[in-house]
């Protein structure tokens, strides 16, 4: 299996406190990569690093290449981020946003062709966004606005996809939609998937590895179903429960909240 | 904003048709009206056809130019920092020329520095001093890494004041005449221009009209955020740089040569807006056309009001234009994207 993102030693630091430390792991070629780890834990700044929105200290190699040595479109090409939550207040269409991730395969004051056109239509049919696409971003409900996204992130055709807790914010529904979404494009497409989640189950149900970070440190990166307790206590500083998931008999977690009576 | 892209269309064509009778119909107007018919008559023989042709059609031209970069410069710097607010005027461009062009009138006019090609020497002292506060701007935005609006916004109000303030301490320590002047170019005119200049100012203008309209796609996709933009493969940082450096050069020729006429860039993209939605292809062609054909007015009117005297078209400008943008919020307050 080929590794698409490597990670050495990376360290940010903002005014002399660093807020991830030494992290290296690596993802290879179709993994789905939990990111787990306390509020302040340094989950989304390395996530943002992967994204390039800022330049931590240490090394980051997509495909064995160093990150800075991809120009903004190329990485594009190879790395989508989906944030946990967006407020786009102009008011474009749900089609035009989702044109925009052709941009990257756009030549200078190119304009978009036929064949953008038609993976345009195939993200919009994937995510089901047919009834939707004309409708304006200004008017959509944040389930709607999450799916328009990722169908822009589709558009981009990535190798990588970085997700900020996508799912926060939806309803079960939506949660199911988008996730059977993520899972599709990760199995059928290999699409490499990084994601940032509170959500522990999410990680243990869908996930193949788990990153677990506490105080800007990793402390865990491995088999999704070897994460224990004793870890987790130590990141969370709070007891968990570990069950089987009914059907599927996959490991679950409930964080022990203390209440019962 | 109107849904139907068919009716945007539709509307741009019949704002062209409108520009282009206002640029032929806008120079009969003034102390004296004139009819159609003077066109036809030569310069020679008539002196009405002199004043036409080599006055007033200049003029209107200088009116439209100034306009349409105005109101781009506005454009780009609104989309660029997501805020109706962040216009070059806000940001302390104007200001800057200000100060420039009032250092010159008080201490440097006597050194009888001469017009260049067109370009006067106070244009050029106006120029710089508007480079001068883009720059400071731009430098202060980047001791902080993030390029952030909120504090950018805040800078240009500081630098705003900072060079008002210079510039009345300067109107306060010189004599009557040169207070006069500076009052004078603080209002804002379209009357002083050369031939020269118009024939250097008119291909100026189609250039950098053009290379905005040529970044439309950057702009749109700059309008759904800093990191947004930046995962879908644009260079934000050299992308803003690049604006910034574009904008705050045609901004400061256009004040230096027309003194700061205020709103123009602030009212007329959010106008636009408002109407044609956030696409910048339509939204930089129809800027540049209403921004030209919206000063052209004003200056006609200012030319008519109080005809035979004339007002400073700076005046009209703030005035209607606040007045319309006021009501325009009001009426728009739901579809309003800030």
């Amino acid at each position: 299996m080929t590794t698409v993102v490597e990670t050495i030693n990376l360290t940010f630091s903002i005014d002399g406190k660093d807020i991830i430390k030494s992290i290296s792991f690596e993802a290879k070629k179709g993994d789905f990569i939990s990111i787990i780890g306390p509020n302040g834990a340094g989950k989304t700044t390395l996530l943002r690093c992967l994204a390039r929105f800022i330049k931590p200290a240490g090394e980051i190699l997509f495909f064995g290449k160093p990150a800075g040595k991809f120009s903004r479109k190329k990485f594009a090409r190879e790395v989508a981020y989906v944030p946990q939550k967006h407020n786009i207040t102009y008011p474009f269409s749900v089609e035009e946003f989702i044109t925009m991730g052709r941009y990257p395969y756009l030549s200078p004051f190119e304009i978009i062709s036929a064949k953008d056109r038609e993976i345009v239509d195939q993200a919009i049919r994937i995510t089901r966004l047919n009834e939707l696409r004309k409708r304006l971003l200004t008017t959509l409900s944040g389930g709607e606005m999450q799916k328009t996204i990722i169908a822009s992130a589709i558009a981009q055709q990535p190798k990588i996809l970085l997700l900020d807790e996508v799912m926060t914010y939806l309803d079960p529904h939506y949660q199911q939609e988008i996730i059977s979404l993520i899972r599709k494009l990760n199995k059928e497409n290999e699409i490499t998937v990084l994601s940032v989640t509170h959500d522990l189950s999410f990680a243990t149900l869908f996930s193949q590895k788990i990153l677990a970070l506490s105080g800007g440190r990793k402390i865990f990166f491995g088999d999704a179903a070897k994460i224990n307790r004793q870890i987790l206590s130590q990141i969370y500083g709070i007891e968990f429960d570990f069950i089987n998931h009914p059907k599927t008999g996959k490991l679950m977690i409930i964080p022990d909240w203390k209440t019962h009576d | 904003m109107i849904k139907s892209s068919k009716t945007r269309f539709f509307i741009l064509i019949g704002s062209f048709i409108i520009y282009i009778g206002l640029l032929v119909s806008l120079p009969l107007l003034g102390s004296t009206v004139y009819k159609f018919g003077i066109y036809l008559s030569s310069p020679k023989e008539s002196l009405d056809a002199y004043v036409l042709l080599k006055m007033r059609v200049p003029r209107v031209i200088l009116a439209y130019c100034a306009g349409a970069i105005l109101a781009l410069g506005g454009m780009v710097f609104q989309s660029m920092f997501r805020n109706p607010l962040a216009t070059p005027f806000t940001l302390g461009i104007s200001s800057g020329c200000s100060f420039g062009a009032a250092i010159y009138l008080v201490l440097l006019a006597n050194f009888g520095f001469k017009t260049v090609a067109g370009i006067s020497p106070i244009s050029v002292f106006a120029f710089l001093g508007g480079l001068a506060a883009s720059m400071f701007i731009f430098s202060l935005t980047r001791i902080k890494k993030t390029f952030h609006t909120d504090y950018m916004l805040l800078a240009g109000i500081a630098v705003t004041l900072f060079f008002s303030s210079m510039v009345l301490i300067i109107q306060y320590v010189s004599n009557f005449h040169q207070t006069f002047l500076i009052f004078r170019w603080l209002i804002g005119g379209l009357e002083s221009v050369s031939r020269l200049t118009l024939m250097k100012l008119i291909p100026f203008t189609i250039g950098v009209s053009a290379v905005i309209f040529l970044y439309s796609t950057e702009l749109d996709i700059m309008l759904t955020g800093d990191e947004t933009a930046s995962s879908k493969g644009i260079d934000v940082v050299k992308l803003k740089l690049f604006m910034f450096i574009l904008v705050s050069f045609m901004i400061s020729c256009i004040v230096s040569i027309c003194g700061p006429i205020a709103f123009i860039d602030m009212i007329i993209p959010n106008i636009c807006r408002m109407i044609l939605g956030p696409r910048h292809k339509m939204l930089a062609v129809a800027s540049f056309l209403a921004g030209g054909a919206f000063l052209a007015l004003c200056d006609a009117l200012a030319r008519t009001l109080i005809s035979p005297s004339e007002l400073p078209v700076g005046i009209i400008t703030a005035l209607l234009g606040g007045i319309f943008f006021i009501w325009l919020l009001l009426r728009h307050a739901k579809n309003y994207s800030s």
